[in-house]
């Protein structure tokens, strides 16, 4: 069975989503990045993107679209051997 | 897909109707993330069952009610998967080493049928956010789970239901991931 070698590459997917994010207007805001899931050709990479808390609204779906579509994009260039997944939260505050 | 009166009792529909009335509840007492923790568990099975319904009613037609049962929820999830990552347009080659057999046959299908379709891709993310969420909702007691997310999601859940009611299913590109469910399972 043939080998390879990959590096790892979040570091790098991490600031290349930041950059996408910062190119469609989203504010600085952290993100967190980890894996969910790995086999030995693939990677699912779940990207958690904080977006200011709308109260009992929900955030804009062209928005929401755009954000998911930076972050696909910039995992297919980065780490073309992996799956991104979103989620969108607003910032941490304590359950209640 | 079937036309026609729902005779489902888990119709996605009834499932999406139950999860926006928990959205915009008023919590009768609860504390406010129990309802958003349940919405956003009732819009992953609704988005769940919507895939399960398309796949099986590719594979068995009218019958389509005694198939599902035959998919699993891994099974949905290995194909999304597969078809974000080799359906793209631009989805790179997986080479033809022995050990990417499977990845080239999949990536060669893409090619055949004109590449994944955005809103098939979208729609494919959507399904693995849903069931990320999911999972945090009904499990993980450390995470918050606002009224937005749930929202949000239930929104995601209602673009998966009206993808696979649509005429898409008809599609290549959709074909193929309904197939990769079916031999996924």
């Amino acid at each position: 069975m043939a080998t390879r070698t990959r590096t790892d590459g979040l570091e790098e997917l991490r600031a290349k989503i930041l950059d996408s994010l910062r190119a469609i207007g989203h504010p600085d805001a952290p993100i967190y990045i980890g894996r969910l899931d790995e086999s030995p050709d693939e990677t699912e990479v779940l990207v958690e993107v904080t977006l200011p808390d709308p109260g009992d609204d929900t955030w804009s779906r062209e928005m929401t679209s755009k954000i998911r579509t930076a972050v696909r994009t910039a995992t297919s260039e980065v780490m073309p051997w992996a799956v991104a997944t979103t989620r969108l939260v607003p910032p941490a505050v304590p359950d209640a | 897909m079937p036309k026609g009166a729902p005779e489902d009792p888990l119709d996605p529909r009834f499932i999406l109707g139950h999860a926006k009335s928990l959205i915009t509840s008023t919590g009768g007492g609860r504390p406010p993330t129990i309802d958003a923790r349940r919405a956003a568990s009732a819009a992953y099975y609704a988005a769940y069952h919507t895939v399960t319904k398309a796949a099986s009613y590719f594979l068995f037609g009218e019958s389509w009610i005694n198939g599902v049962r035959w998919f699993s929820h891994k099974a949905v999830f290995d194909a999304s998967r597969l078809v974000s990552r080799l359906g793209p347009p631009h989805a790179p080659d997986p080479g033809r080493d022995p050990d990417r057999v499977r990845d080239h046959a999949v990536w060669s299908i893409f090619r055949d049928a004109g590449g994944a379709k955005p809103d098939l891709l979208d729609t494919m993310e959507a399904l693995r956010s849903l069931k990320v969420e999911r999972e945090t909702s009904d499990y993980d007691r450390t995470q918050r789970v606002s009224r937005a997310t749930a929202r949000e999601l239930v929104d995601k859940a209602e673009l998966v239901h009206a993808f696979f009611e649509s005429s898409r299913t008809d599609d290549a590109d959709t074909r193929v991931f309904l197939a990769l469910a079916a031999l996924k399972t």
